[in-house]
This record gives C-alpha cells, sequence and structure tokens, in this order.
C-alpha cells in the first residue's frame, strides 16, 4: 500500500466510511494510538467534513427551488417493462387510456376525503397538469422507453439509438424546443376554460407543510394522465380512498407552495413531440416566475412541518394570598436552544413556539458550585437589577446537581431505540443518529450494556443486550442500519422498555433512549396515548431520553410530553457538536439521575415583592399543592445538570407591569392592605422551597432557603446571572414576547460578552454567534 | 399499494430537492433540470419498491446522472462534466451556518475551484451523506476511485485551511 492509499484509508476513516472493513479500521486504530499526526489529520479531516456538510447544507438551502416534481397517483404493482418495445408501448397507451376514464368517474369521491393531518407530513406536492389522455399515453411511453433503455444499454447506446430515431434531437432536450413550449414548462397551469377549475396560485393558499400545493384539480381526469401506464385500476386511489393521497392540511400557515407542473418536456425524441402541441396551448406563459417566489417548506423552511406546542407565557402574578407561592418542577431539556440554532442557521427566525426560555438558559453549563457530602445538589440565589426593566428585580436560581466522574459512574443497561422509518433517510437524520451513538458507545465500559431497538413500520430487536466491551458488536449493528418505511412509534417503545426490564441493573442505570424526528404515523400516534403508554412504563424504573434529529416533521410537543412524563431528558441534536455534549461532555448527566421530581416552591413576601413572573417553564407549571404531593411527579437531574431558574420581581413601589383592570373583591380584603409581616421577617424578600426524591426512592426531602431583598446593577452581577439574563432575554426578543421590556440584540450582546470568560466547550462565544445571526435576520 | 404511492411521495418529499440541486450543478441549466428530476420520480414509480428502497437515494441520483449526461452528450459539452468548466456556485442569502458561517463559506469557495467530479464526489459525500459505495454507484465510478477523489479534495482542503481547522477543532476528544 502506498503512502497515498494509506492516507485516503485514513480519510475514508475519519470520514466514517461503512465500506472499510473492521480489519482496516483496527489497523488504523492502532496507527493513531501511537501517531498524533495522523490523529490530528483526522480531527482536522471530521471538522472539515463539519463545515462541508454544514456550507453544502446551507447553500443548498440558500437556493430557491421550487418543486417541480409530480408523482403518479398509483404505483403499478409489478410493472416490469422488459417486453419489446412495440409490445409495452401500446400496452401503456391503452392501459393510461383506461385510466383516465375511470379517474374521470371518481374525481368526485377523491375530492370529498377529509384531510388527515399524519398523512401529510413529508409529502411532496403532487402537481397535475392536464387532462389529454393523448398526453398520457404520449407521456407513458416517454418515460417507458426512458426506463427500458437505461436498464438495458449503456448510456452510449441509449444515445446513439435516439440519435438514430429522432434525428438528433436531444433527450429532454428542453433547449430545443420553440419559445412557447420552454414558457409553458414553467407555467402554472391554467384552465383552458373556466369551467375547470384547476390549482393556481390561489388554490393551496394556507395549506400546510408538505402540503401538495397543486393537487389535481377539480378537472377530472386530470391526474390519470400522471399515472404510470398500465396501473389497472389503482386501487386505493381512483377509488377515492382516504389514504391514497395528500391532502390539504387545514391548519396550514405555512408558505404556500405553488404546484408546477410537469412539462411535456422531456421528450425522448422519438418524433412525438408534436402531440405535447395542443397542451402547450392550455397553458399562459408568463407565470412561470410565480413558484419561484414561493418558499419551500420542507427541511429547508423547516417550521412548515414542525410541530411545536402552544406556548402561552407566564404572566406577571400578584403577591397575594396563595398566588404568593410559585411552584413548580425542575427541567434539563435544553432541545429547544439546538432547535433555534438549526433554525438560524437555516437563515430563519424560528418560530415564536419552538423558544421555551427555561431550555434555552438551561442549555449553557454554568458555574455554580456543586454540591458537598451526599447533598444530591447545590442551590445558588442571585437577585439584581433587571436588565430589561431596571425597576424590576430579577433573580436566579440556579440548581447543581451532583456530579460524577465517569470511571465512577455506575453500571448501566441502555437501550437504544432508533427510529429507521423513511423520513429518518436524510443526512441530518439517521446517519447523524448512528454518528452520535456511536460517540456514546465509545464511552462505555465492561459495567455497561448496550441493546438497540429500531422500529419503522414494525419494531424489531436488531441487537440484544450486549457487553459493551463488544463495541465492534455493537457498532456494526449501529452501522447496518437502514431508514425505510412507515414509524410506528409506540410498537417501538412497549419493545424498548421490555428488553430494559429483562435486563435491569438494579442500583444502576436503565434508560432507553430514543432517537428519532418524531413523525409517527403508524399505531398509537396520539400524543395522549402515546404519553399514556410512557407513563406506564415509568413506573419499571427505567427512564428515558429523547433526542430529536432533522427538521421539516418534528413533532416536537409530543416529544416534550414523552421526555417530561417518561422521567428523562430531551434534547435536539444538529450536528455532532450537539451529539458530542449529549454524549460525551454531559455524559453523566444524560446517563445518570441523582434526584428526581425535583420540585421548586417560592414564596414571594407582598411586603418587599408586589408582582413576579417566572421566566419558561411554562411546560413544568405545579399547582401549589401538588409540591407536597410525592405522586406529583416533575422533573429529573442528570449527573452534573445546572438548572436554572429566573424571576423577574416587581417591588413594591414600582409601576405595577400587569395590564388589565380587576375589580376590587367585594368580600375579601382589599388587596392592597398588606397583611401584618412580623418584623425580623421584612428584609426577606422571598424564601425557595425545593423538593426531591433520590433516583430509586418514592419519598422527597424538603429544603428552604431564605433570601432577602437586594438590589445591585446587574453590571455587579455574577457572569452566570448575566449570561443567564443574557440567554432569557434573546428568548423573549425571539418570542417576541410581550415581557421583553427593554430587551434588544444590543443588550443580549453586552450581557452575553461581559460573561463569556467562563467557557468551557465554547458555547457562550456560540451563542454571541447566534444573536449576531438573529439580529440581522431579524433586521433590527 | 397505497402504500407504495406514499412512499415514492415521500421519497420525492425527501430527495426532490437534493435532486435538482444536484443536477442543475452538473446541467448549469434551470430548467431540464426539472425535467430530470421529473423523470427519475416516474422511473422510481416502475420500480419494485423491494428492489430500489434499501438504496434509493443512490439509485436516484445515478439516473438523474445518467441523463445529465445524455443531455450533454447530445450537446457536446460533456467538457462541464469533465475537467474545465466550472459551473455557477451559488451561496447567496444569509444562510450561512452560525458557528462556521464564514470558514465554511470560504472553504466552498475553495472547493468551487477543484475539478468537477472532486466537486461532485464532495458534495455527494457532505450533502448527500452518501457512503463511497453509493457515491461510486451514481458516478459510475469505482469505490477506490471515489475514496481518491474526495481524499485528495480534502487534502488540498486541510493544507488551504490548516490554520483555521487546527483553531476551531473546539470538539474536545
Amino acid at each position: 500500500m502506498t503512502a497515498e492509499e494509506r492516507e485516503s484509508r485514513l480519510t475514508a476513516y475519519a470520514l466514517n466510511d461503512p465500506g472499510l472493513t473492521p480489519a482496516a479500521r483496527r489497523e488504523i486504530e492502532t496507527q493513531l494510538a501511537s501517531d498524533p499526526a495522523a490523529r490530528s489529520a483526522v480531527e482536522e479531516t471530521q471538522r472539515l467534513g463539519q463545515l462541508l456538510t454544514q456550507g453544502l447544507a446551507a447553500e443548498q438551502s440558500a437556493t430557491k427551488t421550487e418543486s417541480v416534481v409530480t408523482i403518479p397517483a398509483a404505483k403499478p404493482q409489478t410493472a416490469k417493462p422488459k417486453a419489446s418495445k412495440p409490445a409495452w408501448w401500446g400496452k401503456y397507451a391503452v392501459a393510461a387510456a383506461l385510466a383516465v376514464m375511470v379517474f374521470s368517474g371518481s374525481y368526485a369521491a377523491w375530492s370529498k376525503w377529509k384531510p388527515r393531518k399524519e398523512q401529510l407530513e413529508g409529502w411532496t406536492q403532487v402537481a397535475v397538469k392536464n387532462n389529454d389522455s393523448a398526453e398520457a399515453s404520449y407521456r407513458s411511453s416517454a418515460y417507458s422507453r426512458l426506463e427500458n433503455d437505461a436498464d438495458n444499454k449503456s448510456l452510449d447506446a441509449v444515445t446513439d439509438d435516439l440519435k438514430k430515431t429522432d434525428g438528433g434531437a436531444a433527450l429532454g432536450s428542453g433547449g430545443k424546443r420553440d419559445p412557447n413550449t420552454e414558457g409553458a414548462v414553467h407555467t402554472t397551469p391554467t384552465p383552458a376554460t373556466t369551467a375547470s377549475p384547476r390549482p393556481d396560485a390561489s388554490a393551496p393558499a394556507g395549506r400546510g407543510p408538505g402540503v401538495p400545493g397543486g393537487l389535481p384539480g377539480p378537472s377530472g381526469g386530470t391526474p390519470a394522465k400522471m399515472r404510470p401506464p398500465g396501473a389497472p385500476g389503482f386501487p386505493g386511489d381512483g377509488e377515492g380512498k382516504p389514504n391514497a393521497r395528500p391532502e390539504p392540511n387545514p391548519i396550514g400557515g405555512a408558505p404556500v407552495r405553488t404546484a408546477t407542473p410537469t412539462p411535456p418536456a422531456t421528450d425522448p425524441g422519438d418524433g412525438r413531440q408534436r402531440s405535447a402541441k395542443p397542451i402547450d396551448e392550455l397553458e399562459k406563459p408568463g407565470q412561470r416566475d410565480g413558484p419561484k417566489d414561493e418558499k419551500d417548506v420542507r427541511d429547508q423552511a423547516p417550521q412548515a412541518g414542525d410541530r411545536h406546542p402552544q406556548l402561552i407565557e407566564n404572566s406577571f402574578i400578584r403577591v397575594e394570598g396563595l398566588n404568593a407561592l410559585s411552584t413548580f418542577g425542575v427541567d434539563v431539556d435544553t432541545a429547544s436552544y439546538a432547535m433555534a440554532r438549526k433554525y438560524l442557521s437555516m437563515g430563519q427566525m424560528p418560530p415564536a413556539n419552538a423558544i421555551r426560555l427555561e431550555e434555552m438558559v438551561n442549555y449553557f453549563p454554568y458555574q455554580d458550585k456543586a454540591p458537598d457530602g451526599d447533598d444530591p445538589f447545590a442551590v445558588t440565589v442571585e437577585m439584581a437589577e433587571c436588565p430589561w426593566e431596571p425597576a424590576h428585580r430579577l433573580v436566579r436560581l440556579g440548581l447543581k446537581a451532583k456530579p460524577i466522574d465517569v470511571d465512577k459512574r455506575p453500571a448501566s443497561n441502555i437501550v437504544f431505540l432508533i427510529d429507521v422509518s423513511g423520513s429518518m433517510n436524510a443526512p441530518n437524520r439517521l446517519p447523524l443518529v448512528k454518528a452520535s451513538l456511536k460517540l456514546l458507545v465509545n464511552q462505555l465500559g465492561e459495567k455497561d450494556r448496550v441493546a438497540m431497538v429500531v422500529y419503522a413500520g414494525n419494531s424489531g430487536l436488531v441487537l440484544d443486550s450486549t457487553s459493551a466491551t463488544k463495541k465492534e458488536t455493537i457498532l456494526n449493528a449501529l452501522d447496518s442500519l437502514e431508514a425505510g418505511g412507515s414509524t410506528n412509534g409506540a410498537g417501538g417503545i412497549q419493545q424498548a422498555y421490555d428488553v430494559a426490564v429483562a435486563n435491569f441493573v438494579k442500583g444502576g442505570t436503565n434508560r432507553v433512549i430514543l432517537c428519532t424526528d418524531g413523525d409517527w404515523n403508524v399505531g398509537t400516534t396520539s400524543t395522549d396515548a402515546l404519553v399514556k403508554l410512557i407513563e406506564d412504563k415509568r413506573e419499571t424504573g427505567v427512564f428515558l431520553s429523547v433526542f430529536g434529529f432533522g427538521m421539516g416533521n418534528l413533532r416536537d410537543e409530543m416529544m416534550v410530553q414523552l421526555a417530561g412524563k417518561g422521567n428523562g431528558n430531551y434534547g435536539y441534536i444538529d450536528t455532532l457538536k450537539e451529539a458530542q455534549k449529549a454524549f460525551v461532555e454531559q455524559l453523566g448527566g444524560t446517563l445518570v439521575t441523582v434526584a428526581k421530581d425535583v420540585k421548586i416552591q417560592v414564596e414571594f413576601n407582598p411586603a418587599v415583592i408586589k408582582s413576579y413572573r417566572l421566566l419558561g417553564y411554562e411546560k413544568r407549571a405545579l399547582a401549589a399543592k401538588d409540591f407536597h404531593d410525592d405522586k406529583k411527579d416533575a422533573g429529573e437531574m442528570g449527573a452534573g445538570h445546572v438548572v436554572t431558574a429566573l424571576y423577574e420581581l416587581v417591588p413594591v413601589g414600582a409601576a405595577d407591569p400587569i395590564v388589565g383592570k380587576v375589580d376590587g373583591l367585594r368580600y375579601q380584603k382589599d388587596p392592597d392592605v398588606k397583611p401584618a409581616v412580623k418584623s425580623d421577617k421584612v428584609q426577606e424578600a422571598f424564601v425557595v422551597k425545593m423538593r426531591h426524591k433520590k433516583p430509586d426512592e418514592d419519598k422527597s426531602t424538603l429544603r428552604e432557603r431564605p433570601v432577602s431583598d437586594v438590589t445591585i446593577h446587574y453590571e455587579k452581577a455574577s457572569e452566570d446571572f448575566q449570561f443567564a439574563a443574557a440567554v432569557a432575554s434573546f428568548a423573549m426578543l425571539l418570542r417576541d414576547s410581550a415581557y421583553k421590556g427593554n430587551s434588544n440584540y444590543a443588550l443580549v450582546l453586552e450581557l452575553a460578552d461581559a460573561a463569556k470568560k467562563h467557557d468551557p466547550g465554547g458555547y457562550r462565544a456560540e451563542f454571541l454567534d447566534m444573536v449576531k445571526q438573529a439580529k440581522k435576520l431579524s433586521g433590527k | 399499494m397505497g402504500q407504495d404511492h406514499e412512499w415514492v411521495v415521500a421519497v420525492a418529499g425527501r430527495l426532490e430537492r437534493p435532486l435538482l440541486a444536484y443536477v442543475r450543478r452538473l446541467l448549469g441549466d434551470d430548467h431540464r433540470g426539472q425535467d430530470i428530476v421529473q423523470e427519475a420520480f416516474l422511473r422510481l414509480c416502475r420500480q419494485s419498491r423491494a428492489d430500489v428502497e434499501p438504496r434509493v437515494a443512490p439509485w436516484l441520483f445515478a439516473v438523474c446522472r445518467r441523463h445529465v449526461v445524455d443531455v450533454l452528450r447530445k450537446e457536446n459539452r460533456m467538457s462541464a462534466l469533465s475537467e474545465t468548466v466550472d459551473p455557477p456556485a451559488k451561496h447567496n442569502g444569509p444562510a450561512e451556518t452560525v458557528e462556521t458561517g464564514d470558514l465554511s463559506r470560504a472553504v466552498l469557495d475553495r472547493l468551487s475551484k477543484f475539478p468537477p467530479s472532486q466537486q461532485e464526489a464532495v458534495r455527494l459525500k457532505f450533502l448527500q451523506q452518501f457512503s463511497y459505495r453509493e457515491i461510486a454507484e451514481v458516478m459510475g465510478l469505482s469505490e477506490s476511485h471515489v475514496g481518491v477523489l474526495v481524499h485528495t479534495a480534502i487534502k488540498k482542503l486541510r493544507q488551504a485551511f490548516a490554520e483555521p481547522l487546527k483553531s476551531t477543532a473546539g470538539v474536545p476528544s
């Protein structure tokens, strides 16, 4: 092997090409162990790979592309045109003509289908152009010809063949058509007569993601021409079965994509070009630019198909009666931040509902002191002037869970539950899942066991629980995964939990790690039913981590709930770097739970604080009485996790931000009459109470911490305080929150810039870049 | 059967845009790209799903590429695919990535100066995340040839960006 070949192989290794044999892999790994130059070559190559992946993806998404593909309505079951040309051509022409007839009669039924939202995810448009059965047969022959030729001949042969038969007309020779034809190629179809309405630019307005903007218009027979020839009867479609065709999403609000019809263009040049003429006359040239201005709605315009939970922000609450108590469960999810980053990196402002303030704030490592002794967590409280509303105070509560040494991690029983449905077949989905889980597997040792369950249409055990010492077996199993098919999330969850229970390690980590784009369309798909399933499974003592991948059909809201109810955490993995954070740097937090059902209750003193607002944690809100109720589920904290909660407080004497006048109470005391407060408590602004359970216990422990009222300028506050404030302010800007006060990008940058000294992992620096990007995009 | 149709539509949803971008880059021509992609999907409809499904992405790319080659051959501009002409590199718009925007743009600029076959292999590798084997299938080359193309490009880029790559290698190992 030459030096060049060796280098080339190293590149393949760095890029994790599956073509490398295990033997070659081992050989390279041996080399890496002793060769720092090779190691850095691998690192640089990987880094370069990331840059290329990101850069190329961004470049592609920046290029406007209107959709053009028209999918025939049904697929012939066994069509394999191997017959000689004359025979198959005649057959298809007849079949296609028949198809037109059948379809004409069934349009009415079809148009009545009720939309089913689930089916729409991931659909592309089905654009259909006209109802000319002559063209149907023409097209049939056109592409059958193409296919047949390509199947059976070399390209040169095809080319030569075409030269002979069509006197030199190019295959797919758009360039040789006359200008009218050219125009028609991109023209949104226009009805020949008004009596035959068609999909036009206005028709699909308000339709949702991936929606077939160009659903076949109500001109009978239209789709039939698009059918592949020889599709006898096309059941499930021509007969109006609802599952055969995408339908408009009634929810919509997404950018509309207008159908661009398929041109009659890819003319195989067999002298039939003329047959397209009458069709062209139906087109109205000059509309070709219309669709180009439309935004594409798939991965590149992710909010179109992503489903984020509705989120109504916490409001200011007046400190009176039981309202003086603010109660919530902690939350260590970070998905929202990574999602926002992904949106911004694609040149878009994230949708407001994708922004969960606490997940943004909690994404970052903070410097809070770790607890001493056996304490599972330590609490930091800090109060200063509120940066975006100087008359208010901002409080940062920081809970730091006990970190754990990687080598002291208890034995673990991990089940990967991997979505391998068709929708995962995208570069930033299954391949990224594989790469991410490999990072994790490489962290595991002899005490750890890994099993692997995949789910698509059916779920299946790919790898039974295997000791992590058999890394190669596990990595090979990961490598072998391929995406395809529909998605039965519920079946997979059930099986994964079964495997986890069967291999339960008492006192260890028992966790299902779910990797999915959440686009579940088979089996139990209602969020409620899945959540119920997860809640039942929680009783087994198995914890759940949910990792979201991909965009465009991300069921964010479902993942939030699954992780919340399944004693778990939810992260969004958009890059390998993010996987590195979740599976390597913060592996302890991801795997080892040190406290569960961690609840916080803060009681405010009305003598000092007039009203308060909890920033974020809307999804974790608890009733005051739930605080002491050990049956009420709340958030888990993994080893080393830091949870930050922010309160904005209105001190007595400041203007009341509560909008909306409420009448004074007739039967109760005027709330402005302050209750008598014991003199020694006057200085206390609030008291923080926390409850938590050890991971394997059902009884919770209570602790309290009173906090005095202090006011310092925020610039004097700690870096963590300023940074958390910056992130919160940014989140409110992204949401365009009613509570953003004087927040602006300059303030966010100022706060974050002052607080980026302690920045292991470079996350804070990255945040600054992200803010700048948002500033640029929003034009503010 | 409805399932299969759904499948094709789902595949189109996923791959149509990448295919269009790919074809247009090869062809440097806006509208015939659409025809070619359309044809590829029509062909997909005719395939037995079981045959194609495991490798549907490379299959579609390969079909499109063969078609492009035909078109170019017809017009005697094979050169566009071989050595001389560089297809226009488009990176307009603000969609650069946040962390690494400028660097990745510089890398892409450099990449656009490479021979087309290297560019194509690199794009298939990193944009489509194809394996060498899949790239080989698409480009009609041997797997080892693909390995050389990717490696040559990567090596040149690594040399050109040695410093920034070192300094930004922020991922601890």
